[in-house]
C-alpha cells in the first residue's frame, strides 16, 4: 500500500485498526520476548515504522543485539550482524568484486553482496570500526543503495540500520561524525534493567536466551502498516511546531531558549525536523490516533534531537549534555504558538494519551 | 461542531478581554506619566492653573483606545486557539485536523472541547497604574513654589495693599473719593498684587508709592476742608452763643438793636458759609432757622442756643471724620490737633470782645480780629500771624563768668607780640594802606637780587620767622 492520494482525507477508524492491532501485537511480543524495556521497545518500533535508523547506546548486555533480533524474527525481515573491529574493511560490508570462472571458461568479476544487503543490519559497536569504514555505511542508509565500480545496486525494502555503541571504553575507538550520526532518526540509551526484571530473566531463562516469538507480522502485514503510515495526519499547527522546534536548537534562532545560545555550536538540521514529523506520526498510529499531536512530538522529540546538536566548550566544562538543553526547549516552547505575555497563564492542560 | 466553534469562540473573547484589559492598564498608565509630567513642566514654566491641566483627563479615552488596538492585533489567530483547545483537551491533533480535512467517524469519538482556564497575573499592571495615577495627583497637588523654576525673591506686598485698601473704603465711605474712582485703584491694587515679584521690586513699590499718593491727596485735601469747615462752624458758634447770652442779658443792660441786627446778619453769612462746604449742616439745621437767618431776623436766644448746638454737633461730626483719617493713617496727629484747636471755642471771651468793640468795627471784623488773636495764626488770607513778643524764664548773672579757654601757641605767642592799637567797642577796623603781605614772605622780591628788605609780618609770623634768623 503506497501513500494515500486525498491530502485532505484522514484515515477513518476502521482504516486505522487493523494497523494499530498489528503494532500492538509486535509490542507484546516484544514484551515477551526481551523483558522490560517497554518504552525503549515502543520507540524502536516508532523508528522502525518511520523507516529510519536507530542508534542504540548502551554498555554491553543489556539486550541491545537481542532487541534486534528479535524484532527482525518478528517481523520477519531478513537480519544481518555486523561486529565492526578497527579493521572491518568497507568491502567487509558492502561487499566486494571477486574474479570467478563461468561455466564457457570465461573469467569475469562478479559481485558478491556484504552484509549491508539485508532488511535488518546490526552494526554492532559501530564507533570501533575506522571512519573509511563508517562512511561506507552512509550511502547506504541514505539512499538505499549501494554503488560500487560503477554500479548502484539497491538494498532490500524495508532496510534498516540499527547500530550500537559502547559508551565507556573509548580508547581506539572512532566517534562518529556528525554527517553519519545526522542519518540516524533516533539515538536511544539502553539502561540496564530493574531488579526485578533482572530477577524475572534469570529465574525463567537458561542462559538468558530469549524465547522465540508465538506471532510474526508477514511482509504484507508489514506492507499495510506502512501504508497506514503514510495516512497518519500531521496537522499545521503541529507541523508549525517542529519546525519552531528544530528552528529554536540554534543560537541565533528568535526562540532559543538562554541555554540554547550558552551552550551550543550548532543545532538541528532540516533533517531532523523531517525525522521528528516521521517519527510522531509513528507515535501516533502506536497511540492509535489517525492524527499527530503535540504529545507525540514531545514525546519523540528528544530522542531526535539529543545526537544532532553540536555542543560547545562550555557545555562540557559545565556538565550539560543535550539531552537536558532539548527538555528545557520543550518545556519552554509555546506548542499552539499564542505568543501570550508572561503575566497571562494558562492552565489546565491534558495529555495527548 | 457549534459547540467547538462555541469554545473557540468563548476562549477568544476571553483572551481578548484580558490582553485588551491589560494592554489599556498599560497605555493609560503611560498616559498619566506622560500627563504628569506635563503638569509639573507646564507648572513650573508657564505658571498654567490646574483648572487647565485638568483637561489631560481627557487623554485616557485615547490612552485606552489605543491599548484596545494594540490588544486586537496581539490577538493569535483561529487556529492557533484550535490547537491550544486539541492540546488542553487532550484530541491529540483531532480538533486540530478537523479545520483542514474532514474528521468523519472520529468526530464521535473526540473528546469534549474544554476551554482552559485564563488567569492574568495583572499585579504588575495595577501597580503600574497606580504609581502613574499618584504622580499625577502629586503634579497637581504639590504647592507652586516647590515646582516654579527661578522663583526668585518673592515679593510680598499683602501688607501694603491691605492697608491701602482700608484706606480706599474709609474714603469712599466718607464720600471723599468716588465709588468710580475707589473701584479703579482697588482694580489697580489688585494687578499690582497679581503682578508683584522679587524679579522687579523697584517697579513694584514704584506703582504702591504711586497709588498711595492718590488716596493721601484726597485725604489731605478732606483734612484741609474739615479744618476750614471746623474753623467756620466755630466762629458761628461763637457768634450765636455770644449773641443769645447777649439776647439774654439784653432785658437787664439794653443791647442795641443794630448792633444785634448785624450780628444777626453776620451770624447767617457765617452758618451760609458753613452750610456751602457741610451737608451735614444743611441736614441737621431746621428749615425755618435757615430761612430765618437768610432773612436775618430775630432768633431767640433758645433758638441760637439750638442753633450753636446744631453748629458744636457738626463741629464733632466733622472731628469724627478727621479721627476716622486719622485712624487709617491718611493724616497726622497734627492736623487732629489742628482741628482741636480751631474748634475750641471761647464764647465769653468774644461777646466781651464783641462788647468792648462795639461800634468801633463792624461785627464781621471783630469776629474775624478775635479769631486771629493768637500766636501764630497768620496765613495767606489772613495776613502776618503777629505774636507778642513775651520774656519769661530770664537767667541770672550771679555767678556767670566767661569759660576758660586754652589758647594754641601760636595765637599765644602772637599775642604776646602784638601791639594795643586801641579799645573800641565796635568792630576793629583796618587803618592806613593796610598793605599787610598779601603774597608772603617774597612778595616783591626781585629775582636774583639778594639785597635785604624789610617785609611787614603778620603777627603771628614773627614767631617763626625771629626763631629762624636766631637759629645762628
Amino acid at each position: 500500500m503506497g501513500a494515500r492520494e486525498e491530502p485532505g482525507a484522514i484515515l477513518q477508524p476502521a482504516e486505522l485498526r487493523p494497523a494499530v492491532e498489528l503494532v500492538n501485537k509486535v509490542l507484546e511480543q516484544l514484551g515477551r520476548i526481551l523483558l522490560g524495556q517497554s518504552e525503549l521497545h515502543r520507540m524502536v518500533l516508532v523508528g522502525i515504522l518511520s523507516r529510519g535508523h536507530i542508534l542504540l547506546e548502551g554498555v554491553p548486555g543489556v539486550g541491545k543485539t537481542a532487541l534486534v533480533k528479535a524484532l527482525g524474527q518478528l517481523l520477519n525481515l531478513d537480519f544481518n550482524r555486523v561486529q565492526f573491529t578497527p579493521d572491518l574493511m568497507p568491502g567487509d560490508i558492502l561487499g566486494t568484486h571477486i574474479l570467478q570462472e563461468a561455466g564457457d571458461g570465461k573469467r569475469e568479476m562478479t559481485f558478491q553482496p556484504g552484509p549491508v544487503f539485508t532488511n535488518i543490519l546490526l552494526a554492532d559497536e559501530i564507533n570501533r570500526a575506522s571512519p573509511k569504514t563508517q562512511s561506507a555505511l552512509l550511502e547506504s542508509m541514505q539512499e538505499r543503495s549501494v554503488t560500487l565500480l560503477g554500479t548502484t545496486r539497491a538494498v532490500p525494502e524495508p532496510f534498516f540500520v540499527l547500530a550500537s555503541q559502547n559508551p565507556i571504553e573509548l580508547e581506539g575507538t572512532y566517534p562518529l561524525p556528525e554527517a553519519q550520526l545526522d542519518r540516524f532518526l533516533f539515538k536511544l540509551v539502553v539502561s540496564t534493567v530493574p531488579v526485578e526484571v533482572l530477577d524475572s530473566i534469570i529465574s525463567t531463562r537458561r542462559r538468558g536466551e530469549p524465547p522465540l516469538p508465538t506471532w510474526t507480522m508477514s511482509a504484507e502485514q508489514l506492507r499495510q502498516v506502512f501504508g497506514v503510515m503514510d495516512g497518519i495526519f500531521l496537522p499545521r499547527p503541529v507541523s508549525r511546531y517542529v519546525s519552531r522546534l528544530v528552528a529554536a536548537t540554534h543560537p541565533s534562532g528568535a526562540e532559543a531558549t538562554e541555554a540554547v545560545r550558552g551552550y551550543v555550536a550548532y543545532g538541528a538540521s532540516p533533517r531532523a525536523a523531517i525525522a521528528m514529523a516521521e517519527a510522531a506520526r509513528a507515535r501516533a498510529l502506536l497511540a492509535g490516533r489517525p492524527t499527530v499531536g503535540f504529545g507525540d512530538v514531545k514525546t519523540v522529540a528528544p530522542a531526535v534531537m539529543n545526537h544532532r546538536l553540536v555542543l560547545n566548550y562550555k557545555a562540557r566544562f559545565d556538565k550539560v549534555d543535550a539531552f537536558s538543553i532539548v527538555e528545557g526547549l520543550l518545556a519552554g516552547l509555546d506548542e499552539a504558538g499564542l505568543d501570550l505575555p508572561s503575566d497571562l497563564e494558562v492552565s489546565g492542560a491534558k495529555d495527548d494519551d | 461542531m457549534n459547540e467547538h466553534e462555541n469554545a473557540i469562540g468563548e476562549f477568544t473573547s476571553r483572551l481578548g478581554a484580558l490582553l485588551t484589559a491589560r494592554l489599556a492598564l498599560t497605555f493609560i498608565a503611560a498616559w498619566g506619566l506622560l500627563w504628569g509630567t506635563a503638569v509639573l513642566i507646564l507648572r513650573a514654566a508657564a505658571g498654567t492653573p490646574r483648572s487647565h491641566l485638568l483637561w489631560g483627563l481627557l487623554g485616557v479615552l485615547p490612552a485606552a483606545g489605543l491599548g484596545t488596538l494594540r490588544a486586537l492585533r496581539q490577538m493569535p489567530g483561529r487556529s492557533r486557539v484550535r490547537a491550544l483547545l486539541d492540546k488542553e483537551s487532550g484530541c491529540g491533533g483531532l480538533f486540530m485536523a478537523a479545520e483542514e480535512a474532514d474528521v468523519g467517524a472520529w468526530r464521535a469519538q473526540m473528546p469534549s472541547i474544554t476551554a482552559p482556564r485564563l488567569s492574568w497575573h495583572g499585579g504588575r499592571s495595577w501597580a503600574l497604574l497606580g504609581a502613574a495615577s499618584l504622580f499625577v495627583i502629586v503634579g497637581f497637588l504639590v504647592p507652586k513654589r516647590l515646582v516654579t523654576l527661578n522663583p526668585g525673591h518673592g515679593l510680598d506686598v499683602d501688607k501694603e495693599i491691605e492697608r491701602l485698601t482700608a484706606q480706599i473704603d474709609v474714603l469712599e465711605e466718607e464720600e471723599i473719593l468716588q465709588r468710580e474712582k475707589a473701584e479703579a485703584l482697588q482694580k489697580k491694587l489688585k494687578q499690582l498684587r497679581a503682578e508683584a515679584s522679587g524679579e522687579d521690586p523697584v517697579k513694584t513699590w514704584e506703582a504702591l508709592d504711586h497709588l498711595e499718593a492718590i488716596p493721601k491727596h484726597a485725604a489731605d485735601e478732606a483734612a484741609e476742608a474739615a479744618v476750614s469747615q471746623t474753623e467756620k462752624l466755630t466762629k458761628a458758634e461763637a457768634l450765636a452763643e455770644a449773641l443769645a447770652e447777649a439776647l439774654a442779658e439784653a432785658p437787664a443792660q439794653g443791647a442795641d438793636p443794630g448792633l444785634v441786627s448785624e450780628a444777626m446778619q453776620e451770624l447767617s453769612q457765617l452758618v451760609e458759609e458753613a452750610v456751602e462746604e457741610n451737608e451735614r449742616l444743611t441736614r441737621r439745621l431746621q428749615r425755618k432757622d435757615l430761612r430765618k437767618l437768610h432773612e436775618a431776623r430775630e432768633l431767640t436766644p433758645e433758638q441760637l442756643e439750638q442753633l450753636a448746638d446744631t453748629l458744636r454737633v457738626c463741629k464733632r461730626d466733622v472731628g469724627e471724620l478727621l479721627e476716622r483719617l486719622s485712624e487709617a493713617d491718611l493724616i497726622d496727629l497734627e492736623t487732629l490737633a489742628l482741628n482741636e484747636r480751631v474748634g475750641q471755642c471761647d464764647t465769653e471771651g468774644l461777646a466781651e470782645f464783641l462788647r468792648q468793640n462795639a461800634g468801633r468795627m463792624s461785627i464781621g471784623d471783630a469776629v474775624a480780629q478775635w479769631q486771629r488773636e493768637g500766636p501764630g495764626r497768620g496765613g495767606v488770607d489772613r495776613g502776618p500771624g503777629d505774636a507778642p513778643m513775651t520774656w519769661g524764664d530770664e537767667s541770672s548773672e550771679e555767678g556767670a563768668k566767661f569759660k576758660e579757654t586754652v589758647l594754641p601757641p601760636a595765637a599765644l605767642e602772637a599775642m604776646r607780640e602784638s601791639v594795643l592799637a586801641g579799645v573800641s567797642v565796635g568792630e576793629p577796623t583796618v587803618e592806613g594802606d593796610g598793605d599787610a603781605s598779601e603774597s608772603g614772605a617774597l612778595s616783591g622780591t626781585a629775582a636774583g637780587a639778594g639785597s635785604a628788605f624789610t617785609q611787614k609780618l603778620l603777627p603771628r609770623h614773627r614767631g617763626t620767622v625771629k626763631r629762624y634768623f636766631e637759629r645762628e
